[in-house]
């Protein structure tokens, strides 16, 4: 049975932005009631446009912004709780993060060692022997030889480099890991060596992902299960190939229409205009703007999640009309 | 290959050695008394007795010029100094911070730079009293603002910098990520600008001595040496030469120093 | 046989480092016909970049031209003298990049900046070039396009610039466009569109381009031929669908199994072993040899010369030389 891991409810982030009148407060809600469950070895995907909110959703996860209101709660092995509000050096440990870009992750004026060590140093592990063995051995998990250490992170290419932050994650042995875009930099064929080394690691570790990024091919070869998400909210979520062989939600069915792919020739769904500005956000159903099914309906009432099918919901008023 | 501003770098630190050997053997050794008068010997020109001269009361050039030295060195050390750390600190923490705090820090290092440098170093010479000592404190906080704008855009920028939020996502403390992550990064264009803000002090004194508010007569210093001399240039030209090119050679040695110091720090080379 | 517009032959372009010459193109031959769309894939550092400078007249300094030709609709691009080769760039050759906002002007209207363009190579008066330049904002799918002349690069968004950057690109009705990376910067929703103009202008104006990516997927959904470029060669030619149908190259073939398909959800994904040789050891043996699955001992000693699999495709490999090898 899925064991929850992690769960998110009615998660909000909101930023103020300068407003033209004198001590009006304005706000854009960039992360706007978001519910997730991430079950324990999970891969859970969060992909949509730049500005959607997935990577604010991933920071919060990874206690690194403080959410507006809502709460991220962390179920841990033996029954206990723990509230990411509290930012707990425990929690810390047990929840990890791999970012987007190798050369600005890795501070340049530490050596490999060091960087390494940070996470051991940090929550007081072991002396200097062991925590020296430590970081040998996770080296030669992410494949490469213990020499390394002693280089500093502009000697290394860009695979290599996330290669180093992936190990620098895996430090403290945690049980989750958010991965922030962690193949967009990268060429293709160094892209499939860091999928691949994920994956491995996912099963000797018993690790939980959750991967956030914008490549739809990247995420359905990679995870499990997957939320959409436009203007901040998830607009569709489900089991990875449910969702992508049967979307229902327009917006998802265009994303997934316009990737490109080798091989089979499909219909382009070309969305027009651009994601609405955040500061005067559209009534009704976010997306109506771009839909090319948009109705009064859709101009006026918001749509909700509702179940599709099992482990598939969607936010969209028509979601079911194609399913009858 | 030869390496452009590994030149700088060399010139620089041979500017600046040359000058601290000439500081360091003036406190043990002078060739002559610096206030030592012999009017018979007035304006001579550079020879073996007296390589830079003497000037309008015979007293040995040289000898004031080394002497002189130890004033620039003492005022350039101890203004950056009070610059480069109050600045630092004001400065990482208004960027670190953020918010009001550095709305607050920023607003008076603007008020602070908005009044001309010289005027407030005057100011606190009128409070205070004219004195050596004074005047370099003045300087030291005149440069507090600019110093503090270096270190507040550095730490701004590395903030957001992936491995500061790496070591936020580890549970790292603000001491340990501002100490160990960011500041050792934003150093660099602090140590330039300490460098050349360097330069900067020795020519203030000299600007505020040859005013008459620095360093009190008969004790040389560089600019007020300059200050006396440029009555008499026509009859003694060598007189302004020598102060003149120490200044220079100050100035450009700090200079070159600082560009050197920031290239050799880059561990991208 | 249909028109060239663009030949390369043998193009060497040589770059100099602390540590001495080296080549970063060699061998560099293709060509391009009107109204054709070409693809340049490669991953990074394979000189896909340099390739086009190349062609613009715009090598950065380290970088010189050593061998080769470049002939563009019957001109010899190396004869050209730099004020020659300044108003070809206006006219016949155009370029867009992956970012848009650094190849605007940030302080100036994107109006001004398309007008002072069109008054330039056109000499057209003022209030023509006005409506010249609403025309063309039009044309590529920007609306109010009078409202628009007058707001700056910042107020646009990514896509938007990117439309304004295609705009400028057009004035002359170049006969050639190279795009670099023109959709990387930009999210899936709005890079679908710019290839949908792309299309569109290629259809309609007969533009030739030239475009240079390094997503496989969407030069197969964009281009009509393909160059892989490996290590400052091309290693492959072919149409579209001769080389995602029958790749021949080992490299070619370990880019196309290395794409993380739904497919392939199951399995390990393929990856190439190793990493790309640097320039300054790229010897005289096949580049790919220290890489390469099916690597023999005449690999590493000697390069490749080009083998003709049919018209239209060409791969540089001597597997392919026994005329063996079909399978993917």
């Amino acid at each position: 049975m899925a064991e929850p891991l992690i769960e998110i409810s009615n998660l909000k982030k909101d930023y103020p932005i300068p407003s033209k009148k004198l001590m009006e407060k304005k706000w854009i809600h960039a992360v706007d009631d978001i519910n997730l469950i991430v079950n324990r070895g999970e891969s859970v995907g969060i992909v949509g446009e730049s500005g959607c909110g997935k990577s604010t959703t991933g920071q919060m996860i990874a206690g690194l912004l403080s959410p507006t209101s809502g709460s991220i709660q962390y179920h841990d092995k033996n029954g206990s709780t723990m509230n990411v509000m509290n930012k707990t050096k425990q929690y810390h440990r047990n929840v990890q993060m791999i970012f987007q870009d190798p050369y600005a992750s890795l501070n340049p004026r530490h050596r490999i060692s060091k960087i390494l060590e940070e996470p051991l140093r940090i929550h007081k592990i072991g002396n200097k022997s062991n925590r020296k063995k430590k970081i040998e051995d996770i080296l030669q998990l992410v494949g490469f030889t213990p020499d390394i250490a002693n280089r500093f992170p502009h000697e290394l290419s860009g695979g290599q480099r996330q290669r180093i932050g992936i190990a620098r994650a895996l430090m403290l042995n945690p049980t989750l890991v958010i991965a922030d875009e962690p193949v967009s930099a990268l060429d293709v064929s160094v892209q499939s060596q860091i999928l691949n080394l994920m994956k491995d690691l996912q099963q000797s570790f018993d690790l939980t992902y959750i991967f956030i990024s914008h490549d739809l091919h990247v995420v359905h070869y990679f995870c499990d299960k997957v939320a959409v998400m436009y203007f901040g909210k998830i607009v569709e979520m489900g089991n990875v190939d449910e969702l992508f062989y049967h979307p229902t939600h327009p917006y998802t069915k265009a994303l997934l229409s316009v990737i490109p792919t080798i091989g089979k020739q499909k219909e382009r769904i070309i969305l027009q205009g651009e994601v609405p500005n955040p500061e005067s956000p559209p009534t009704g159903c976010t997306f109506h703007t771009r839909c090319p099914l948009a109705t009064d309906l859709c101009r006026t009432a918001q749509p909700t999640l509702q179940t599709i099918r099992e482990n598939h919901v969607s936010a969209c008023h028509f979601a079911m009309k194609g399913e009858e | 290959m030869l390496n452009t501003k590994s030149i700088q770098l060399k010139i620089g630190a041979t500017f600046v050695s040359f000058l601290f050997l000439v500081m360091i053997i003036s406190l043990f050794y002078l060739p002559y008394e610096v206030n030592y008068m012999v009017v018979e010997d007035r304006f001579l020109p550079p020879s073996l007795e007296h390589p830079f001269g003497t000037d309008n009361f015979g007293r040995d050039i040289l000898s004031r010029i080394m002497q002189g030295s130890q004033t620039a060195f003492l005022v350039g050390f101890t203004a950056v100094s009070i610059g480069g750390i109050g600045g630092t600190i004001i400065g990482a923490i208004a960027g670190y911070v953020g918010g009001w705090i550095d709305e607050i820090f920023m607003r008076i290092m603007d008020a602070m730079m908005a009044f001309p440098g010289i005027l407030l170093a005057l100011m606190f010479i009128t409070v205070f009293g004219s004195s050596l000592t004074n005047t370099t404190i003045a300087l030291g906080i005149m440069s507090i603002p600019g110093f503090a704008r270096i270190a507040r855009s550095g730490f701004i920028q590395y903030k957001q910098f992936d491995f500061v939020k790496a070591a936020n996502g580890m549970g790292a403390s603000h001491v340990s990520i501002i100490f160990t992550h960011i500041l050792p990064n934003v150093l660099s264009p602090i140590i330039v600008a300490a460098s050349m803000s360097f330069a900067g002090a020795v020519l203030a004194e000299a600007g505020l001595s040859y005013l008459g508010l620095g360093v009190q007569p008969p004790d040389p210093s560089w600019g007020r040496m300059l200050n006396e001399a440029q009555s008499y240039i026509t009859k003694a030209p060598w007189y302004t030469l020598a102060p003149g090119i120490f200044i220079t050679i100050t100035v450009l040695g700090f200079n070159l120093l600082g560009d050197g110091i920031r290239e050799l720090r880059d561990p991208r080379k | 046989m249909s028109e060239s517009v663009l030949n390369v032959n043998n193009l060497e372009v040589n770059i100099k480092s602390s540590k001495g010459t080296f080549p970063v193109l060699e061998n560099i031959s293709f060509n391009i016909n009107k109204g054709e769309i070409v693809g340049l894939v490669g991953e990074s550092g394979c000189g896909k970049s340099m390739t086009s400078l190349a062609i613009m007249g715009l090598l950065p300094n380290q970088a010189k031209w050593t061998k080769g030709e470049i002939t563009l609709s019957s001109k010899q691009l190396q004869s050209l003298s730099p004020e020659e080769m300044r108003k070809l760039r206006g006219n016949q050759l155009a370029m867009i990049f992956q970012d848009p906002m650094t190849s605007l002007n940030p302080v100036l209207t994107i109006g001004y900046q398309l007008i002072e363009s069109i008054k330039l190579h056109l000499q057209y008066p003022k209030a023509k070039a006005k409506t010249y330049a609403i025309d063309l904002l039009t044309k590529v799918g920007l609306s109010r396009a009078d409202k628009l002349i007058y707001q700056y690069p910042h107020e646009l968004s990514g896509g938007m610039r990117q439309r304004v950057m295609i705009a400028m690109a057009l004035v002359c009705n170049p006969t050639l466009l190279i795009a670099d990376e023109p959709t990387t910067a930009l999210d899936v929703t709005i890079q679908a569109q710019i290839i949908d103009l792309l299309k569109e202008l290629n259809k309609k104006e007969g533009t030739s381009i030239l475009f240079i990516s390094h997503d496989l997927g969407l030069v197969h959904d964009l281009c009509d031929k393909v160059f892989v470029m490996y290590a400052g060669e091309i290693v492959e030619q072919a149409t579209v669908q001769e080389l995602f149908d029958n790749p021949q190259h080992p490299y070619t073939k370990g880019l196309i199994q290395s794409l993380p398909l739904p497919e392939k959800k199951k399995e390990r994904l393929y990856s190439i072993p190793g990493t790309v040789p640097g320039i300054h050891d790229r010897g005289q043996n096949c580049r790919f040899s220290s890489r390469c699955p099916h690597v023999t001992e005449h690999c590493t000693t000697h390069h490749p010369s080009q083998i003709q699999i049919s018209k239209t495709h060409v791969v540089h490999c001597f597997l392919s030389e026994k005329g063996g090898t079909t399978s993917g």
